[in-house]
């Protein structure tokens, strides 16, 4: 089956899915998909749509052109030079898991209002990507294949060109293809406000105008464009590294090629995986959004707030990584982290950890009295979570626990109380992050058994864990939707969580006890996404209905 | 002519030396198989002949047609460019330095016939088998038209059927161009089947053993007779003792 036809049969499906949820809902918000198409067939034919469907093809492609023609030449070199790599990615580590989203107000400062805003933004946060793929692809390279070349030619221009480059582009390829879903949903975020051009803009317009139709015209617009984008490089890696098409049907060759693609992607989410806690940034927001109903939230708060997530975030991260660094060294997941590898000096390290953790106290001091009171009780969880899996498999669940404690902080520094309600919303990313957490500590499954470390795979194996993992999911899917009645939400938010409860679907559907060839990179787009889509549903609700 | 005085290695002084003092003289055009027991510093003297490594102390001398000799390195796997077809690998040489599309063709479609790969140049790595790859790097050394092959352990990773097939080849090659090699290895019948000469190295730090004579090398059926059985065991009786 072609191309085409694969995307016949998937979009049939879809439409039958739409249709059948738009008859369960009878909802003006889901427009059957007959209507939405009629919508399509008429507005592909006026020239409106087309302006807005080239502005967006227009920023996102500049924004890829430009993360390619930065990150990729970078990634090579940071993979190829061990003394730049050496150097430079501790900047690449410490500002990866940063999401560079929330630096769009300093961008727009930066660059105004104009397309060099947008496409800067979209384009940092992919080149990110393509960075981190590029230079461990190029890490991951065999030597032999150096010293094979070497003994042809001295010249590093030549190896350059006949061997880093070409085995360099299929990571970088890969980057760009997963990249393609991040830019458009950031496209869509950075067109939504303060542009008049767009499919972003197109589909916010719409929607504020009520024309659900419309707003799916949009909707299936950006689809498309994903699509091009997504199919344009597939078809560019297909030319350019012909070599990657084929295969043969000899096993062994066959085992060979994917436990090098498994290793790349090992290596991939290494850097990611303390990312687990930005994931609750916009849990954070989402609770100052919430606050700001009842108390109005100034900047002075805002600021700080970020300030004392990125200094615990920090502190925490580095406080794990040395903790831990005697098993990073016996895992060969983990053996290349900084502190094993030797590339951060433990006493660096320590100083890293102290500074942050000033950095958090500085920050709930500004914040307020009671702030500060509770901050070294809050870092003295944050720390002790290094320990947990140390003697309890239930190490997922207290991971949770510390990460919800961000909406909770951001909630009392903005309110400058407590209140119930708050809960519903620390529970469901506690579940959320504690499922996430379960699927995540399968690929380590071996290594704690033989380490007497505890997590749910470990002790009752990777079946189960699934398990677990799929009802803390339900939960947390449960709590998404008490936030819907607790804090009388309208449509938009209830739209966001049939979407996050799709995520999560697809997050158990991308993994299998057996297979987790897909974790790290699917998920972690799913992954950033649920928390993202959950801000941007609260946000956008309250800026409709209130 | 090749000349090795003297050569020392040390990458790590707490180690100790890898090669130490180690010494040894070949005609130009003879063949030479290095045996010893594994992780004695054979692959590292082998990166030192190809240029690929430093030696620490000692000189090495490889006489070629013009000033120093040239060598061409076949290692047991990596050899290949996946993203290169066997043609486009056995005339990466040529093409590096500067020859042109139509004389690398041309190299390159001699190499293949000749080597028993008709046909096969516009495969990837990937869609050959284990013994037409390393036929393929056979290829793309004799490419370079060096002095000296240095072989790194080549056919270790073949079946037995195929690596007898490929040892065949490198006499034949030798007999119809007199292009010496260096091969290490840890078979002692591949030894005795592909050396002229027999280098036995000791353990580390590496010393030459015993530099066994081989004049059996390279008659026809060599497997089937008594002096082949008779060298194994002499090699076998000198590695042992």
């Amino acid at each position: 089956m072609g191309v085409i036809g694969r995307y016949m049969v998937a979009g049939g499906l879809l439409l039958a899915v739409w249709k059948v949820a738009a008859l369960a809902l009878s909802s003006h918000m889901l427009p059957a998909p007959e209507d939405a198409l009629m919508a399509f067939g008429q507005a592909v034919k006026t020239p409106t749509f087309w302006r807005h469907f080239s502005a967006s093809a227009y920023r996102v492609g500049c924004a890829m052109a430009l993360a390619w023609l930065v990150a990729f030449p970078a990634g090579v070199l940071l993979g190829y030079h061990r003394q730049a790599d050496r150097y430079l990615s501790p900047f690449v580590f410490l500002t990866y898991p940063i999401p560079k989203i929330v630096l769009l107000p300093v961008f727009l400062v930066l660059f105004g209002l104009g397309d060099a805003a947008k496409v800067f933004m979209i384009a940092l946060i992919i080149g990110f990507q393509i960075l981190v793929a590029t230079r461990d692809g190029v890490q991951a390279l065999d030597r032999k294949y150096v010293d094979s070349f070497r003994s042809l030619s001295p010249h590093t221009g030549a190896l350059l060109r006949h061997v880093i480059l070409p085995a360099a582009l299929p990571h970088g390829f890969t980057a760009l293809r997963i990249g393609t879903g991040t830019g458009i949903a950031v496209l869509f975020f950075v067109e939504s406000f303060a542009t008049a051009q767009g499919l972003g803009y197109f589909i916010m317009d719409a929607w504020g105008r009520f024309a659900y139709p419309q707003m799916f015209v949009g909707i299936i617009g950006m689809s498309l464009l994903g699509v091009l984008f997504y199919e344009s490089f597939n078809y560019l890696e297909r030319t350019v590294c012909a070599w990657k098409g084929h295969t043969t049907g000899r096993r062994d060759v066959r085992r060979a090629a994917t436990g090098d693609l498994a290793d790349t992607i090992q290596v991939y989410g290494r850097m990611i995986k303390f990312s687990h806690t930005i994931f609750a940034l916009p849990f954070a927001l989402a609770a100052v959004v919430l606050a700001h109903r009842t108390h109005p939230v100034t900047l002075h708060h805002l600021f700080w707030i970020l300030a004392a997530m990125v200094g615990a975030r920090s502190a925490a991260m580095g406080f794990n990584r040395i903790v831990d660094a005697r098993y990073d060294r016996d895992n060969p997941r983990t053996a290349a982290r900084e502190i094993p590898s030797g590339r951060l000096s433990m006493q660096a390290a320590v100083i890293f950890v102290v500074v942050s953790s000033l950095l958090f106290l500085l920050a709930a001091a500004m914040l307020s009295r009671l702030c500060l009171i509770l901050a070294p009780p809050v870092l003295a969880v944050l720390f002790l979570y290094s320990y947990t899996k140390r003697f309890t498999a239930l190490s997922h669940l207290y991971l949770g626990l510390a990460i919800a404690l961000a909406p909770l902080g951001a909630w009392i520094a903005v309110t400058g109380r407590f209140d119930w309600p708050v809960m519903i919303l620390c529970l469901a990313l506690l579940t959320y992050i504690a499922g996430f957490d379960i699927l995540y500590a399968c690929q380590d499954t071996e290594f704690d058994r033989q380490a007497g470390l505890f997590s749910i795979p470990a002790r009752w194996g990777p079946i189960v864990a699934f398990h677990v993992s799929a009802l803390l999911h339900l939960t947390a899917f449960v709590f998404f939707f008490l936030i819907h009645l607790v804090f009388n939400m309208g449509a938009v938010y209830l739209a966001a969580v049939i979407l996050i409860g799709s995520l999560l679907v697809v997050e158990h559907r991308l993994v299998r006890p057996h297979d987790l060839r897909q974790i790290q990179l699917a998920f972690f787009h799913v992954n950033s996404l649920i928390g993202i889509i959950l801000f941007i549903g609260i946000l956008t609700d309250i800026l409709v209905y209130q | 002519m090749i000349a090795v005085h003297q050569l020392s290695k040390t990458f790590n002084p707490e180690d100790g030396a890898v090669l130490d003092g180690l010494s040894f003289e070949l005609p130009a055009g003879e063949t030479l198989a290095v045996i010893g027991p594994s992780g004695c510093g054979k692959t590292t003297l082998l990166y030192i002949l190809a240029g690929l490594s430093a030696a620490s102390a000692g000189k090495v001398n490889i006489g070629g047609r013009r000033g120093r000799g040239h060598t061409a390195f076949i290692l047991q796997d990596f050899g290949l460019f996946p993203w290169k077809t066997a043609a486009q690998n056995i005339a990466l040489a040529l093409e590096l330095k500067g020859a042109n599309a139509a004389s690398r063709h041309k190299v390159a479609e001699t190499l293949l016939t000749e080597l028993g790969l008709e046909g096969l140049g516009q495969r990837y790595p990937v869609q050959l088998s284990g013994g037409q790859k390393q036929r393929v790097a056979i290829a793309r050394a004799l490419a370079t038209e060096p002095d000296l092959i240095l072989m790194d352990e080549p056919f270790s990773s073949l079946d037995a059927l195929t690596r007898e097939h490929l040892q065949n080849t490198m006499v034949d090659m030798w007999q119809r161009k007199g292009l010496g090699y260096i091969i290490v290895t840890h078979s002692v019948e591949e030894a005795v089947f592909l050396g002229r000469r027999i280098a036995v190295l000791t353990d580390r730090p590496t010393r030459v053993k015993a530099l066994i004579d081989n004049p059996s090398f390279g008659t026809a059926d060599l497997r089937f007779k008594n002096c082949f059985f008779d060298r194994i065991r002499e090699v076998r009786r000198v590695m042992e003792g």
